[in-house]
């Protein structure tokens, strides 16, 4: 496996050696690798902290949402409800921080 | 360098009594479009700097800030932002691109606020205070996040949260630190089940050396950084409890040794307060480690002629740079700062006049 990031070049030997990445993107880019290793790490990938007040992330959000329900929909119609439960979770969990965020 | 002068006058913070010599926050955030601290580049660290300025010009809560460029600051004046936790090392070495915003304290506050620009990533936002207080740091540190945030676009991933150059940190970014002083527990041999404990609790423990190497002066750096699973307040209130946990746990031995202390124990004090009371030269460490033993002496009331003192504040009065700026740089030489070092602190711990 030897890609690199398209946005900084940096690949992913430098990574696992030095322990840092080398921008944004590769998080995107080396997903694979990172969401196991973080869910090793933090024992969850779902941030549940405050999100940004810039309002192109609370687009970004509210497009995760969208995204969310349509998989929820999905689940259902194939009634995996247990996976529905799941996503009906992180889309009430989304929803509430961009309503606490617009009430501020 | 008015501002630094103005800072050291600050220097002269109080701690208290207990274990807990400082609190620390810090919050680590990247502007979007720009590549992290291993891959960026000169030119745009540089931008990033003027981008900075620039936002925090027009920030009420930055109008108290002194901004300091790196690479306009001589090898003492860094070294003496070191010593104040105000930049690392690291960023000492390569000056290029790099610079910090600094609040000292002042107000009646005595949290010093500052904002390491292109560290390991390009914003930390950092709070510290002498003593306990968690809650108070991460409330500043959060305000201070939140007004950059009102001007500046900050790397954030709906699931991963706000991104860092190391992945440990992703999520709110956070890190939380104490400096704590357990000479009981360290004389006790009881030390390492702290250690494991604390690193069972996802907390890291370095030694206190200004760079973490080793064990000095019986004082931990106890760190936590911020997981994706908890948001920010739970990480503080976590680091909370495990600090009343510490500081119960320093307090019990200490009473337990009152009531009996070994006599190796008792030696040791012994030895430490006649080294501080008769030596001549003393470098930073040996003065740090007498120190630790005199103040268990004092608290065991082993040692009766010495005066109440602040650790934190002599650990913060006789660092090297903080000497050589007050001798001034033509004169120092080793020998000279180390017998200062030796007078200052007989100045300040013995009673009477020895």
């Amino acid at each position: 496996m030897d890609t690199k990031c398209s946005n900084c070049g940096i690949d992913l030997s430098t990574i696992k050696k030095t322990g840092k990445v080398g921008c944004a993107q590769c998080y995107k880019e080396f997903s694979e690798i990172f969401l196991p290793l973080l869910e090793a790490i933090h024992g969850s990938i779902e941030y549940r902290g405050k999100i940004p007040l810039n309002s192109s992330f609370t687009y970004k959000v509210e497009k995760k949402i969208k995204d969310l329900k349509s998989k929820l929909d999905e689940a259902v119609i194939i009634e995996n409800f247990k996976e529905a439960a799941k996503l009906r979770d992180m889309i009430k969990r989304l929803q509430k921080r961009l309503y606490v965020k617009s009430k501020k | 360098m008015k501002g630094l002068t103005a800072y050291l006058k600050q220097r002269k913070m109080v701690a208290g009594n207990g274990p807990v010599l400082y609190s620390r926050v810090s919050l680590s955030r990247n502007l979007v479009g720009y590549k992290f601290g291993l891959t960026i580049k000169t030119q745009e660290k540089k931008k990033i700097l003027s981008l900075a300025r620039a936002a925090v010009s027009d920030i009420e809560e930055f109008s108290g800030f002194a901004f300091f460029d790196l690479r306009r600051l001589n090898r003492l004046e860094r070294e003496l932002l070191i010593e104040g936790n105000i930049i690392t090392r690291p960023m000492s070495t390569k000056v290029t691109g790099r610079g910090v915003l600094v609040r000292l304290a002042g107000n009646g506050s005595n949290i010093i606020s500052s904002v390491m620009v292109n560290e390991e990533d390009h914003f930390k936002i950092q709070a510290l205070k002498p003593g306990w207080g968690i809650r108070d740091i991460h409330s500043r540190a959060s305000a201070l996040e939140k007004k950059l945030e009102e001007k500046l676009s900050f790397c954030f991933d709906p699931d991963l949260g706000y991104l860092t150059s190391c992945p440990t940190m992703v999520g709110s970014g956070l890190e939380v630190s104490v400096l704590v002083h357990l000479p009981a527990l360290v004389m006790s041999f009881k030390i390492n089940d702290l250690i494991k404990r604390l690193n069972n609790l996802d907390c890291t423990l370095q030694g206190y050396h200004i760079d973490g190497s080793e064990v000095l002066g019986n004082l931990f750096l106890v760190s936590k950084e911020s997981s994706l699973k908890n948001n920010d307040i739970d990480t503080v209130e976590e680091m909370e409890a495990i600090c009343l946990n510490i500081i119960e746990e320093e307090n019990l031995q200490t009473e337990a040794l009152s009531k009996d202390t070994p006599v190796s124990i008792v030696d040791n004090i012994y030895r430490s307060f006649g080294v501080l009371k008769y030596a001549r030269l003393l470098s930073f460490d040996e003065a740090i480690e007498l120190l630790s033993m005199a103040w268990l002496g004092k608290k065991l009331k082993i040692l009766y002629n010495l005066r109440e003192f602040d650790f934190y504040r002599l650990i913060n009065i006789i660092g090297n740079s903080y000497i050589k700026n007050y001798i001034g740089e033509k004169k120092d030489t080793e020998d000279q700062v180390d017998a200062l070092r030796a007078a200052i602190l007989r100045e300040e711990i013995l009673k009477g006049n020895d």
